[in-house]
């Protein structure tokens, strides 16, 4: 692998892991539901209903 | 954070905190006093009524020292509604009229529901209205005697309905319909037998409201129709009545059209829903 080469593939990589990190950190990404690592449903998209503990 | 489904209950204390969350886009659902939802679509909030939450369910009680036997009893003393745009208002003022009385005879104070058993107990009150399970609590532990019962004054009286925002509906009819239909059911799975209302007053009073389940059990079963789950879907007979009511009320500033405030099409979708098929174990 030429040295060429070897700055485009790491900057490719540092640029991804960079952004995955800023998706992670302030953009509500979770790289354990995208790798099926965690179910159930987010807490941002949950459907929060309100009540009174009346009948 | 993550759940185990979609729905998210979020219990409160008091009505004014449900409106304001309702409004700020935290709850993009929400049990709430029917006139309540009139009142705040009335005021520019984009929100619509999509369903019911139960029938009846509704008392007035007084101390059983109190010497208050009729509803005429009530003149110049102290009852509280748990707020002024709530259907208990509305209905007390149905049974003044029906005394040749108005709300003018006795005085009027706003408190929240799970407030009023202490109240009455100590007499700082002379008389409570709310939904249940607080005006069953005051009976079962032997100060509190019913005046009225809702359906006694008003025949299928409705208290809390679902309201859900507009956004919601736009971006997510799925879900509220998910959530209807299976409110739909549950009522239906109710109202089918009393061994389901005591198996859920055991669920719902642990999981959900932290109550004492002997006290839903009470209010699920003495008398069986205290509290009605089957007729939930909107009847714009119904709300038109409401609407009238709220408006000589002054809760309502000027007529309100029924589809202005709700959104009856989940309800109709709900036709021919049966029952959940589960039975307790």
């Amino acid at each position: 692998m030429g040295k060429l080469t070897k700055i485009l593939l790491s900057t490719v990589t540092a640029v991804v892991g960079i952004g995955l990190l800023h998706a992670w950190l302030n953009l509500g990404f979770d790289p354990l539901r995208a790798l099926g690592a965690r179910k159930g449903v987010p807490e941002e998209t949950r459907f929060r209903v309100g009540f009174l503990p009346v009948t | 954070m993550v759940g185990k489904g979609l729905y998210e209950p979020v219990r409160f204390s008091g009505f004014p905190e449900i409106k304001e969350s309702l409004i700020s886009g935290h709850l993009p659902a929400t049990f709430m006093l029917a006139p309540m939802a009139m009142a705040i679509r009335q005021q520019g909030v984009p929100v619509k009524i999509v369903y019911l939450g139960h029938r009846d369910g509704t008392a007035l009680m007084v101390h059983k020292d109190s010497g208050i036997m009729d509803v005429s009893d009530l003149r110049g003393k102290r009852v509280a509604i748990p707020n002024r745009f709530s259907n208990q208002n509305l209905l007390l003022r149905k049974a003044l009229a029906s005394r040749g009385m108005s709300v003018e005879d006795v005085e009027l104070v706003e408190m929240p529901p799970p407030d009023m058993p202490a109240a009455l107990y100590a007499k700082a009150i002379d008389g409570i209205t709310s939904g249940e399970p607080f005006m069953a609590q005051t009976e079962m532990d032997g100060y509190g005697k019913v005046l009225y019962q809702a359906k006694e004054v008003w025949p299928d009286f409705i208290s809390c309905v679902l309201v859900v925002s507009q956004r919601t509906i736009d971006e997510h009819p799925e879900w509220v319909q998910q959530l209807v239909t299976g409110i739909a059911k549950s009522g239906l799975w109710l109202d089918k037998g009393m061994d389901h209302r005591m198996e859920a007053a055991q669920v719902v009073a642990r999981n959900y409201y932290n109550q004492d389940p002997r006290l839903l059990s009470f209010v699920l079963s003495k008398p069986p129709d205290r509290v009605t789950y089957s007729k939930l879907a909107l009847a714009r007979e119904d709300f038109d009545e409401i609407a009238t009511m709220a408006l000589e009320a002054g809760i309502l500033d000027k007529p309100i059209a029924f589809e202005e405030y709700a959104d009856p099409r989940f309800s109709e979708n709900t036709t021919g829903v049966g029952p959940y098929s589960w039975e307790a174990p």
